[in-house]
């Protein structure tokens, strides 16, 4: 009671003081690098784990690549400079995890089409999208992530060079040279399924 | 009949990678070449089911394992403001609690960013506002009873929390 | 009514403090409702066996010259009226006052009730505390701290103050905002509202609900049923007397500390969105880190979590900072 006697109308615990002032400033720039990260998440998701779906071939292996991608994505925000489109920023972060990845692996990925002998192919019910998808995987390198960003994730030459660090010129190059091995590929397939 | 272009070749044409004049001649081969025809036909196809293969999501898994994980070794993260008390006042949010508090069910999502942003204004708000009123009840109370001391002090109170309040959150940080 | 006056003088500089006190008696059978409506000043009613309700109060005006403190604090009253089983007690001031840089008036009210009696009791400026009172108490206050001691079955509105109330029985409900709440051996059926403050219970029994928001809760040797609902802030609770029969946590934005002493048995089962749950004690926590179920011994409490954006942190004994003091 006596504490109640020493302090009527004390209300001085009740209201902010400068003490915590930088207290409430750290809460509230957590909080925003919280929430921008969750909307850089929901933004950029589905194209991080498109990417390295097609890139690696099955979803388990993507969704770890996909986490990679965003872990790193998270610790690196403040240096982030901003000359570049965000998205760009993460594709080429994607890329290289994917790659990163499938060194680490020492082995190409083969998903679905790991057993689709070209003989399978010509039998296979699968449409050729899913064809392209796993055929994608055996690609070279440099044809795979031109293919991939261009013609599956719909970038353009300008943004590719920017995500890989080469011209457009060698974009273009890179893109032509790889639809022409995956024709070599899968012409059976398209011969015998699409094109009769 | 000129020779059959490469598969490169098809490829730019198809993208309209080459100049005028050479689209104009790779056209012409092509109504004559069957050859050229199928494989522009197929490049083509290959092209399209490309493009039109479906984005894919990740599991909703995927992104708690990553706030696991961008959250692992920094546990401090955004609960620095134990201590903060009664200050935090006017930062967050939260649903309303009428009754016993229901259980979170197994669906229910945290709240996102804009919900929380929504609560936020309106928390603020609320604290503005009762602050505000504290002041205006203590101006009314010393306009009759000026050298009151609990007058004063409640006061005193109040403005430096109303001060403090704005300068929290206009100054953006120390 | 008895009224006996008495004046002093005390001069300080150029002001003068003038002293009057006012004391009153009059017949209040049990059962009968006291209203009491006061502002400036300390209100402290309590509850005894008598038929009689008693007031005596202080009146402080300090003014520029005697004779206008003087002729103040003999305006100011406090009206004591029985009207239709209502006992009124009424401090008035006068409507028009000298102003003056200097002036300063209070009333410090010291009023005693039937213990059975219906109070209902509003302050501003100053403090109002109670004990005693068996009949049931709304009081509200504004600008001061209301205590409340011994009784029964309680109402308070609370705002700009502290609520502290200790031994209550019956039902006790509390709404403060720009203020903490402290609530010592208070059993039966409480529920707190409490924002832009801490809460801190101690000994709870009964039914207990606890909803804070923008502060602290704390609860310590709590029994029977308990519900904390914190938003914005941290709990901290404790499993540590086999008469609890149920805890429930429930967190937003938080953080929450969890203590089970040793040998006492419980049931625990919870999960948290947006956050982690570390143990110590052998309980089970999944992968993610987002649920967590086990228990100890036979029986015991039911313990219930269940946080978005909080973090949850079980164990056995206290947290110590780096200063070694448990944590807040």
């Amino acid at each position: 009671m006596s504490e109640y006697q020493q302090n009527p109308g004390n209300h001085r615990e009740a209201h902010p003081s400068k003490s915590v002032k930088s207290k409430l400033n750290g809460i509230t720039d957590a909080l925003n690098k919280e929430f921008d990260f969750e909307e850089i998440y929901i933004e950029n998701k589905s194209r991080v784990f498109s990417t390295a779906y097609r890139f690696v071939g099955n979803r388990a292996d993507a969704e770890d690549i996909t986490q990679d991608v965003f872990v790193k994505v998270f610790k690196n925000m403040k240096t982030f400079r901003g000359d570049a489109a965000i998205s760009t920023w993460i594709y080429r972060i994607t890329v290289n995890a994917c790659f990163d990845f499938l060194r680490k692996r020492k082995r190409q990925y083969m998903s679905s089409l790991e057993d689709c002998s070209e003989k399978s192919l010509v039998s296979s019910p699968l449409s050729l999208g899913k064809v392209i998808e796993g055929m994608v995987t055996r690609l070279p390198e440099a044809y795979r992530k031109v293919f991939i960003l261009y013609d599956i994730q719909g970038l353009k030459h300008r943004e590719i060079a920017d995500i890989l660090d080469i011209t457009q010129g060698a974009s273009k190059s890179l893109l032509h040279r790889a639809r022409a091995k995956l024709r070599q590929e899968l012409s059976p397939y398209v011969r015998n399924r699409h094109l009769g | 009949m000129k020779q059959c272009y490469s598969d490169e070749i098809l490829s730019a044409y198809l993208d309209h990678d080459l100049e005028p004049e050479q689209i104009e001649e790779i056209g012409r081969h092509i109504e004559e070449c069957s050859g050229c025809r199928s494989a522009l036909e197929q490049i083509t196809a290959i092209r399209d089911a490309a493009s039109s293969l479906e984005q894919l999501e990740p599991c909703e898994k995927t992104w708690f394992e990553i706030q696991r994980r961008v959250r692992k070794g920094r546990l401090k993260r955004i609960w620095v403001w134990s201590g903060v008390g009664a200050a935090a006042a006017v930062v967050l949010v939260v649903f309303l609690v009428r009754g016993r508090p229901v259980q979170v069910p197994e669906t229910t999502p945290a709240p996102g960013r804009r919900q929380v942003e929504a609560g936020l204004v309106q928390e603020y708000d609320d604290y503005m506002r009762g602050i505000d009123k504290a002041v205006e009840e203590c101006k009314t109370a010393l306009s009759e009873n000026p050298h009151n001391p609990r007058v004063q002090r409640a006061y005193l109170e109040a403005r430096s929390s109303q001060i403090n309040a704005l300068d929290v959150f206009t100054s953006g940080g120390d | 009514m008895l009224v006996l006056m008495l004046s002093l003088f005390v001069a300080a500089g150029t002001e003068v403090t003038v002293v009057r006190e006012l004391h009153s008696e009059v017949l209040c059978p049990s059962g009968r409702s006291v209203k009491v409506v006061h502002h400036y000043g300390d209100l402290r009613i309590s509850g005894s066996a008598s038929e009689k309700a008693k007031m005596d109060a202080i009146i402080r005006v300090t003014g520029r010259d005697k004779r206008s403190a003087t002729e103040l604090a003999d305006k100011i009253d406090i009206g004591i009226v029985t009207r239709d089983e209502t006992l009124f007690v009424v401090t008035s001031y006068p409507r028009h006052i000298q102003p003056c840089p200097v002036l300063s008036y209070e009333v410090d009210v010291r009023l005693v009730v039937p213990e059975g009696a219906s109070l209902v009791a509003h302050n501003a400026f100053g403090g109002l505390m109670v004990s005693g009172v068996k009949g049931g108490c709304r009081l509200a206050n504004r600008f001061g701290d209301v205590g409340l001691d011994r009784c029964q079955n309680c109402d308070v509105v609370s705002r700009y103050g502290d609520v502290w109330v200790w031994a209550n029985t019956g039902f006790l409900l509390v709404d403060n905002r720009f203020g903490n709440v402290f609530l010592d051996e208070v059993t039966d059926r409480v529920r707190v509202e409490n924002r832009y403050g801490n809460v801190k219970g101690t000994g709870l029994d009964g039914i207990v609900y606890l909803d804070n928001r923008f502060g602290d809760v704390r609860t310590r040797h709590s029994r029977g049923s308990l519900t904390v609902a914190n938003h914005y802030g941290d709990i901290s609770a404790w499993v540590e007397d086999s008469a609890l029969t149920d805890l429930d946590v429930m967190s937003e934005l938080g953080r929450v500390e969890l203590n089970l002493a040793r040998m006492v048995p419980y049931q625990l089962g919870g999960r948290t969105v947006q956050g982690l749950i570390r143990s110590t004690l052998p309980l089970q926590v999944d992968e993610q880190g987002c649920r967590v179920h086990g228990f100890s011994g036979h029986g015991g409490a039911r313990v219930h979590l269940s946080g978005t954006w909080t973090d949850f942190f079980i164990q056995s004994e206290p947290i110590e900072n780096a200063d070694g003091n448990e944590r807040r």
